[in-house]
């Protein structure tokens, strides 16, 4: 691995000075005008010195940036024509005319009202914003290091829950839900736009490439998406090449992680004295060691670091933006790593006298991984901690300690003894070529290919516990992804007097495919080859070994259109239609109709309004949209025949073919409905500003896997469309400034959301059938937990309900009967996963060079349901294996475990997600124009009365709030980073 | 400047042009979408022998091999000392006939019944596909496929009774539940009507699959069971049935009972029909040593596998094995030896399966005597190399004892006693010949026990002499109603034209 990165490291490092020589020498003619040395200082209004303002000559790249002091120096041509900008103000442009120093105030840009919204197919400004959009820049971003670019907003978003369920692996992204669960079995996260690459993948940006992110919430802003809207759309803007100024820019962090264990099992001591005390007939599972296992599979202080290294520059007519960036990420467990090196490129050219713009974006991501077993955790937490890891009487273990037991191995054994590599290859390409007509009208054509390539092995030595006896195990997986995009789309922009019309229209063609194919083989001479002989096991000579591969592809194509529409920024509109068909449906329905419509009134515009001074703006908004989901797998309408078995037929074994589902050529999106009401303000000298959204969305034909009669149907499950799920709820969003003075300001947001969820419906006619049961609890529990009920919430946990535990240490529970259960039909709901109510509060305090942020989140309501204790608290569980420490703490619970309310915890928590301290140096120094260190905690503490492991777990799918056995644990982890501009 | 432009004009045009704009068909790859297929004869066997492939599963765990032979006195699964085979007393209310229209969603009932009626669907689409089609010996596959879908609904008549009934896949309404009189009147139908059509000899080449020795020995089952079912003595219809299979000539008592069960029992003269399993082939596993073995047994059978101990022979059942039966040793009991003979010893203590088990909710870890009727290969391991053997579900012996169990009934015993081939039944068992008055109602119930132990006869038979609802060992004393199975709940919450069998 290391040799790896060495090498790639300096193959990027060539290809990018490559790329810094070709693109710096267009500055080469402006220069040889340079004469004038300009200088000064930029403040605003309140004459307060403003830092990072870009300072630079019109239609050259010569520019530079104020210090903190607000200062700025520069050389320019004698009759060159200076802009001073700057996120926040606005914009002013100077000519030099041979002065040498130019002091500028900027004023606060009277709108934060004018920023850019990005919304489908276009852009709009947030006082003419129909729909419900969030939008996050990047200064507003949570600050530290992240592996997914997620990160950079969590908490931010009102509606948008953004978890990582699972913890510190590097390897595992965050798990987005906005406005709750709307489906059954498709996809329940939100559809990704990165540049405008419609279903891009997170992993392929890095977060410092972030520029925005645009929240697409309701169904009338998301309907011009069809059939991926139906879980919301968030539009990811990366950085792109800005003319004018040639910036290269380094960040770098190095981060480490301590692992607070959330759930604790008995130490050896604790274990010996347990069973003395409490078991003394399991004293033959005391084996005499202390091993810590938690310890044995785990890195001590696994250090992560990131370089990021990205130049930036150019002329009106050409620019371009490059980034580099590599990562290592060391996991928490041992041999789990991820490393990465991700390039990316955007050049931007103007040609015809600036008529045909072209903006051509590269991104290459190579990954080189090892992934984790997630059950090496549970194993570790229930292995005997009196067992050595290690015992050298048996040769047939290679040394590791074996105890016979059904699912119990010892975790050094089975890390020790697997080697797991993967590594993945994205390349992204995409070019947009914008032609402008007229002046009103432009023709913008986009293509786009995502291909991603993926290979996987592992390779078990004849010691691995769970294939002892065999002589090693050898798998190769590998396939390859691809998504290619066409859009043509028409743009015209007229205003006519206080008439403003945009309108949009387009045709959209998109065509994915994955390819896989696998290869197992056993029983090795040799543990040398690993992987990279499968041939030489005997497995295949026998006969007895797998492989197989698989292919399927399926396309979208849509024809789209908007027109939004403004009385003089007063009163304002848009209605959008998408017509849209994909291949994975039906015959019967190849092709939906996704219509929206969204109005607003800007009351502050009306005179009654403009007199109150203490309102500088008031919008109401109301949007209704259909939206669509179509994330299920292709095929499943068709009926296909596979080969269903082996058949003796005179005298030799030939495979027989028959369907292998049931077609459904009725088969098509869910659809979901949703209606939004909402009131942007901005008060007190725009001091708060805010926004609250109302939102009612119903999602109908929910996809399943219903239940059909055999006869007449072939398999007794049909994937149909039935039923109907509701989503209500309120959102509020405010952005503060609570404190502003000369060297010191304090900002805040806070959010804060709330969800109710109803199964409205889940039979028909046909499928009559109004309750399921889910969320099975597998082994020696063997329940299922939860039930999918008309009119109730998904997440609903049943069971008995307990009262407490008895003097001879047998569980109460309500309405038990003599055997001491209780029958299931008196189970009762006893929680919901669902939360009340979401939180999250940001603040950002700047004081003279200091910069503080730190961002709270919590959640109040939610149950979880807590595995670790309902499978290991309890003495008959203790033995050869390990039990939760609970238990000793209330010993006197002697029976078996069973099912009830009594593992149903509240999981209601307040989190420090993030404290980042920021020191931004003043310099004055040739080469480096800002300087910054930075120190970052991230995942800090938690409040909850929640025993488990963390009270955040997966709250999407169809059984959510369970605290899964198998699982990554959360760390806190602490960066330390600094980010240069040269 | 103006090679870009060219480039874009170039790639707009070509994408433009390289898609069709509005084709949203699918392209299939590692299937076969249904319009290509049917392009020879062999595809047509491929297509219709699923019908076959569908018997499979039966021996399964959790199948309806599983489900008629727990509820019976000859197998038990009690829960294991350690918790293990509780599995939420799926078993229990099999043994103790507890299942019932509350515990309908009881999984191995539930996989039992979607067994059977994958079988008949599939049998109904493969008709419905193959009919409008013209190749080589049409009739005769055809004639086939319906006696096999009489077979699965043989099944299904004899555990639920009353049953939904189709035998058309075009329609699409649920169908509506037929009593037994009506399923028992379409069973044989269709044998009649279509036993001239299928093989008369059982060649090589017709191995595995229905023929008039198949379709003769269905037809004497169901006459048979005829009183028990429609309440009709056809017992000399039975017998004429039978008379039919011995008439081909076709089949002899194998000299060696375990010729019928060995790895390789494709050379059986005995068995009529047999369900063909390969080693890796096959998709669907015949995997007894894992169900019935316990993990001792590995240096008996060189398993390569670890097996999980679950299905043991009911204790009492034991008892009705004399010392000299020879049939005995379908079971393992006492002390196990391994593969060179030599007595198993495990830290310190002899391996002896015992034919005892002292608790119902605790079972040791050796107790419960275990299955080995059908030969173990070596190197058995699940889903990697699985028991080769055929599985047989009808054999010659069984025809003669059927055919000896309705002269019985007719009090005509005498006329078939000393039949030479019936007679080797009992003399390769090691155990004298039945002279006329050997055979009573409860000799007769206990030999076609020894005889056909495990083989999935013991519940009709217990139901057929009457005693299915009496006590034994742990299982109490049931009710008239549970001759029958519930139908499984999702069959009732899928079908409003079902009604529950009563409790």
């Amino acid at each position: 691995m290391k040799s790896y990165s060495r090498q790639h490291s300096i193959l990027f490092l060539y290809l990018f000075l490559a790329v810094v020589l070709i693109f710096s020498n267009t500055e080469s003619e402006a220069q040889l005008l340079d004469d004038v040395t300009v200088s000064g200082k930029v403040t605003d209004d309140a004459n307060n010195s403003i830092p990072g303002v870009s300072v630079y000559v019109k239609d050259t790249q010569i520019g530079t940036i104020t210090g903190v002091d607000g200062r700025y120096s520069l050389n320019v041509p004698s009759e060159a024509v200076l802009v001073f900008s700057s996120i926040g103000f606005e914009t002013v442009e100077v000519s030099a005319n041979n002065r040498s120093v130019i002091d500028i105030q900027l004023r606060v840009s009277t709108q934060a009202l004018d920023e850019i919204v990005v919304i489908g197919y276009g852009t709009t400004t947030k006082k003419e914003i129909t729909g419900a959009v969030t939008t996050v820049k990047s200064e507003n971003f949570n600050r530290g290091g992240f592996n997914d670019p997620m990160g950079l907003i969590q908490g931010k978003v009102a509606g948008l829950t953004i978890t990582k369920p699972n913890g510190a692996d590097p390897l595992s992204g965050y798990q987005i839900l906005l406005r709750g669960v709307s489906t059954l079995t498709s996809g329940q996260g939100p559809l990704i736009i990165i540049d405008g690459v419609i279903g891009a993948d997170l992993k392929n940006i890095n977060f410092q490439d972030v520029e925005s992110f645009d929240v697409l919430k309701d169904g009338s802003a998301a309907a011009i998406y069809g059939t991926r809207g139906t879980n919301g759309v968030i539009i990811i803007t990366t950085k792109s090449a800005k003319k004018g100024q040639q910036v290269l820019e380094y960040s770098g962090q190095v981060s480490t992680q301590v692992a607070p264990r959330g759930v604790r099992n008995l130490s050896a001591s604790e274990f010996k004295h347990a069973i003395e005390t409490y078991q003394p007939s399991k004293t033959g599972s005391l084996f005499g060691s202390e091993t810590d296992w938690f310890d044995e599979i785990t890195n001590d202080l696994p250090i992560s670091y990131q370089h990021n290294i990205s130049l930036s520059g150019g002329s009106d007519s050409f620019s371009h933006r490059t980034s580099l960036t590599h990562s290592t990420d060391q996991g928490l467990l041992r041999d789990n790593l991820s490393e990465r090196i991700l390039l990316k490129t955007n050049i931007k050219q103007r040609v015809f006298d600036d008529r045909l713009m072209l903006d051509f974006n590269f991104t290459n991501n190579l990954r080189k991984y090892s992934p984790a077993n997630y059950d090496l955790f549970s194993q570790a937490f229930i292995q005997n901690p009196t067992q050595p890891v290690y015992d050298d009487s048996d040769p047939a273990t290679g040394g590791y300690s074996f105890q016979q037991g059904l699912g119990y191995y010892n975790p050094v054994a089975m890390l020790n003894e697997r080697t797991r590599e993967g590594q993945t290859n994205d390349i992204v390409l995409n070019l947009r070529a914008t032609l402008d007509i007229t002046d009103n009208l432009s023709w913008s054509n986009f293509i786009s290919t995502q291909k991603s390539e993926w290979e996987e092995n592992s390779y078990k030595t004849k010691y691995y516990p769970t294939i002892l006896g065999i002589n090693g195990e050898a798998e190769i997986s590998n396939g390859r992804n691809s998504n290619m995009l066409y859009e043509s789309m028409f743009n015209y922009q007229k205003a006519v007097n206080d008439h403003d019309f945009q309108v949009v229209a387009g045709y959209t063609f998109q065509e994915f495919e994955m390819n896989s194919s696998y290869v197992g083989n056993y029983n090795f001479d040799t543990d040398v080859f690993r992987h990279n002989n499968i041939s030489a096991g005997s497995f295949f000579r026998e006969g007895k070994s797998e492989m197989g591969s698989y292919k399927e592809s399926s396309r979208l194509i849509a024809l789209f259109g908007r027109v939004m529409y403004n009385y003089d920024e007063k009163y304002l509109a848009s209605i959008s239609l998408r017509r849209e068909g994909s291949s994975k449906f039906g015959d019967n329905n190849k092709w939906g109709m996704f219509p929206a419509v969204s109005l607003g009134w800007r009351l502050s515009e009306e005179s009654l309004f403009k007199d109150i001074s203490w309102i500088n703006d008031l919008k109401l908004r109301v949007g209704y949209g259909v939206t669509g989901n179509q994330d299920f797998s292709p095929y499943r309408s068709l009926i296909l025949l596979e080969r269903v078995g082996s058949l003796f037929y005179n005298q030799e074994w030939i495979n027989s073919y028959g369907p292998g589902q049931n077609p459904n050529p009725d088969l098509k999106w869910e659809k979901k409905q949703e209606l939004n009401l909402g009131i942007d303000f901005s008060v007190l000298d725009r001091r708060l500003s805010g926004s609250l959204e109302y939102y009612l969305r119903k999602t109908s034909d929910l996809l399943w896997e219903f239940q059909v009669p055999v006869p007449p149907y072939l398999y007794p499950y049909l994937f149909t469309n039935v039923g109907t799920i509701s989503n209500r709820g309120v959102e509020l969003t405010l952005n503060a400034l609570l404190m502003k003075s000369e060297n010191f300001s304090w900002s805040s947001t806070f959010t804060a959301s709330h969800n109710k969820n109803f199964l409205d419906k889940i039979s028909n006619d046909e499928f009559t059938q109004s309750t399921y049961e889910t969320a099975f609890l597998g082994g020696t529990i063997g329940v299922w937990s939860q039930r999918i009920k008309e009119g109730e919430e998904l997440g609903t946990f049943y069971g008995p309900v307990w009262l407490g535990v008895d003097e001879h240490g047998n569980d109460i529970f309500k309405n038990q009967n003599p055997v001491g259960d209780v029958d299931k039909s008196n189970w009762e709901k006893i929680g919901s996963a669902n939360p009340i109510a979401v939180l999250g509060w940001s603040n950002v305090l700047t004081y003279k060079n200091w910069n503080l942020n730190f961002a709270f989140r919590g959640g109040i309501g939610g149950k979880v349901m807590n595995s670790n204790r309902l499978y290991y608290e309890s003495w008959t569980a203790i033995g050869l294996r390990n039990i939760v420490h609970t238990q000793l703490e209330n010993p006197e619970f002697i029976r078996n475990v069973t099912y009830s309310s009594k593992y149903i915890e509240d999981a209601s928590f307040l989190k420090l997600d993030n404290v980042t301290l920021q020191y931004n140096f003043d310099l004055n120094a040739k080469y480096v124009s800002k300087l910054s260190l930075v120190g970052s905690a991230q995942n800090v503490f938690w409040i909850s009365g929640y025993k488990g492991i963390d009270p955040e777990v997966n709250l999407g799918g169809l059984e959510p709030g369970i605290d899964r056995l198998s699982y990554y644990p959360r760390t806190t982890s602490i960066t330390l980073g600094v980010n240069a501009t040269f | 400047m103006k090679k870009y432009t060219l480039t874009i004009t170039t790639f707009v045009l070509l994408s433009l042009l390289s898609v069709s704009c509005f084709d949203l068909s699918e392209t299939v790859y590692s299937e076969i979408p249904v319009d290509n297929f049917f392009n020879s004869e062999k595809d047509i066997i491929a297509y219709a022998g699923r019908a076959y492939v569908k018997l499979q599963p039966y021996p399964e765990e959790q199948r309806l091999w599983s489900l008629g032979q727990n509820a019976s006195d000859e197998m038990v699964i009690p829960q294991k000392h350690n918790g293990e085979w509780y599995d939420q007393g799926r078993w229990e209310e099999i043994q103790k006939h507890t299942l019932n229209s509350t515990t309908a969603g009881n999984k191995i009932l539930t996989k039992s019944w979607d067994m059977v009626f994958e079988g008949i669907t599939a049998c109904n689409e493969i008709l419905f596909v193959i009919e409008p089609i013209e190749f080589e010996n049409k009739e005769r596959v055809l004639a086939e496929i319906k006696i096999l879908r009489a077979f699965y609904y043989y099944w299904a008549m004899d555990y639920w009774g009353n049953i939904p009934f189709s035998t058309d896949f075009s329609e699409k309404e649920p169908p509506q539940q037929k009593d037994r009189q009506f399923v028992f009147d379409f069973i044989v139908q269709e044998i009649l009507d279509n036993v001239d059509e299928v093989q008369e000899a059982p060649t090589p080449e017709y191995y595995g699959r229905v023929t008039k020795g198949m379709a003769y020995t269905l037809l004497a089952k169901m006459y048979l069971n005829a009183q028990e079912w429609i309440g009709e003595n056809k017992y000399a219809e039975a017998v004429l049935a039978c008379d039919q299979v011995i008439a081909l000539g076709a089949y002899e008592i194998e000299a060696n009972f375990s010729a019928n069960f060995e790895v390789h029992n494709e050379g059986s003269r005995e068995n009529i029909f047999v369900i063909p399993f390969h080693a890796q082939l096959t998709d669907e596993h015949f995997y007894w040593q894992n169900l019935t073995l316990n993990s001792a047994s590995t240096s008996t059978f060189n398993l390569a596998g670890v097996p999980w101990d679950g299905f043991v022979l009911q204790p009492d059942f034991f008892a009705i094995y004399s010392d000299d039966d020879i049939r005995k040793n379908s079971f393992l009991f006492g002390q196990q030896n391994d593969i060179s003979g030599n007595p198993i010893v495990i830290e310190g203590e002899p391996f002896i399966y015992t034919p005892t088990i002292q608790n119902y909710n605790s079972r040791g870890e050796w107790e419960g005597a275990r299955c080995a009727k059908y030969e173990y290969q070596e190197e058995l391991s699940y889903d990697v190399v699985d028991m080769e053997n055929d599985f047989v579900l009808f054999r010659y012996a069984d025809v003669l004892y059927t055919k000896l169990e309705a002269l019985h009934r007719l009090g005509r015993t005498s006329e078939f006693i000393g039949d030479a081939d019936l007679q080797k039944i009992r003399t390769r068992a090691g155990l004298p010949v039945y002279t006329t008055g050997d055979i009573t109602d409860a000799e007769l119930l206990d030999e076609l026990g020894r005889e056909f132990a495990w083989e999935g006869h013991r519940r009709q038979d217990q139901i057929r002499f009457g005693v299915w609802g009496n006590p034994w060992w742990e299982k109490p004393a049931s009710g008239p109603n549970k001759k029958l199975f519930p139908i499984p709940q999702s069959a009732i919450n899928t079908n409003p034209n079902l009604t529950q069998n009563p409790d």
